[in-house]
């Protein structure tokens, strides 16, 4: 058994500055990542949804986002869990504004 | 049963434990640029590519075969009847699995509790170190029960239908340059799997699971 979980190759490339460079100014100037533009692999849209996920975390970072630092980018775990926390407040301010609350932990109570 | 959504975490999970063993990011580079992957042995070009709808339909057809023939097959069981006949002999793999939905739970909880530190503070190291720890070593043990398990449902009608789709695929879009023109490379699917070209098969099956990945059977 493989006894070392390490962060994987995907990500690592996704977050070297050339990369998001090439993503965040192909937003707006429509610039195609890939050689191709339509049907997509696997791995190509595991790579987007990580160049997404880091570009979000660096926006955070530029934004003041008090629990977010460098290092925490730089640390995959820390990363995931700083993601995990911003995914979980989003769900919160999405049921507090449809009139809902949340109990402590994850179980939600409707109001 | 594991939901659809653990099916396609545990494939991700494979597609980049094979991605951990590429040779470095500069490959890595190369592979993403298209939605095939071309590569060289000797003097011979090869190509893995997704496969075209008449492929697919194709490989659907020989799933149905398969399926048919190993259903009415008494040797072969689906993965509920030999999770019964293990729960019979005292190995619960329903609780394997919900030990690992318990162990996701408590990964969220520690990461939780991790996402409050912000930037780094010389005081924070220590808690910030245990918590990382605490999530790594949720994560090996998770990891361990779900290959425990996999070994066990390693011979159920789903995994040998997985491992047909797979090899099935590889013999469809697995090509080699003739003359300029992209050609199969083996004539059948029987001389596919005839092969004693083990480095070459190697990397048509690591290839193919970077460009799709299977999720679920039902899915096909």
């Amino acid at each position: 058994m493989n006894n070392v979980i390490e962060e994987n190759l995907l990500r690592k490339l996704a977050r070297t500055p050339r990369w998001q460079i090439v993503y965040n100014r192909g937003k707006e100037i429509n610039l195609n990542l890939f050689g191709n533009t339509s049907d997509f692999s696997q791995i190509q849209i595991m790579f987007l949804n990580y160049l997404e996920h880091i570009s979000s975390l660096y926006l955070d970072l530029a934004m003041g986002e008090e629990l977010l630092c460098e290092e925490t980018i730089n640390d995959w775990i820390r990363a995931d869990a700083y993601l995990l926390y911003k995914r979980n407040k989003k769900s919160e301010e999405k049921l507090v504004g449809a009139g809902k609350t949340k109990s402590s932990g994850d179980s939600i109570v409707y109001v | 049963m594991e939901t659809k959504q653990n099916v396609r975490e545990e494939e991700a999970k494979k597609i980049t434990t094979a991605l951990q063993n590429s040779e470095d990011l500069a490959e890595l580079d190369e592979m993403l640029k298209n939605n095939y992957v071309e590569w060289k042995e000797g003097d011979v070009s090869y190509k893995v590519r997704k496969p075209n709808h008449d492929e697919r339909k194709e490989l659907r057809m020989e799933k149905i075969k398969c399926h048919n023939e190993l259903r009415t097959n008494p040797d072969w069981k689906y993965e509920q009847q030999i999770i019964l006949e293990y729960a019979n002999k005292g190995i619960d793999i329903a609780d394997m699995i919900n030990k690992q939905l318990a162990i996701n739970v408590k990964i969220k909880e520690v990461q939780s509790q991790l996402s409050k530190f912000g930037a780094e503070k010389e005081e924070d190291n220590k808690a910030i170190f245990e918590l990382k720890n605490k999530i790594y070593n949720l994560m090996i043990e998770r990891n361990g029960i779900s290959l425990e398990k996999s070994d066990l449902l390693a011979d159920s009608i789903e995994q040998e239908l997985l491992m047909l789709i797979n090899t099935y695929t590889a013999y469809l879009v697995l090509e080699k340059k003739v003359k300029d023109k992209w050609v199969r490379v083996f004539k059948s699917y029987e001389d596919f799997m005839d092969s004693d070209n083990e480095s070459l098969l190697e990397k048509t099956g690591s290839y193919l699971g970077m460009l799709i990945f299977r999720t679920n059977l039902k899915d096909e």
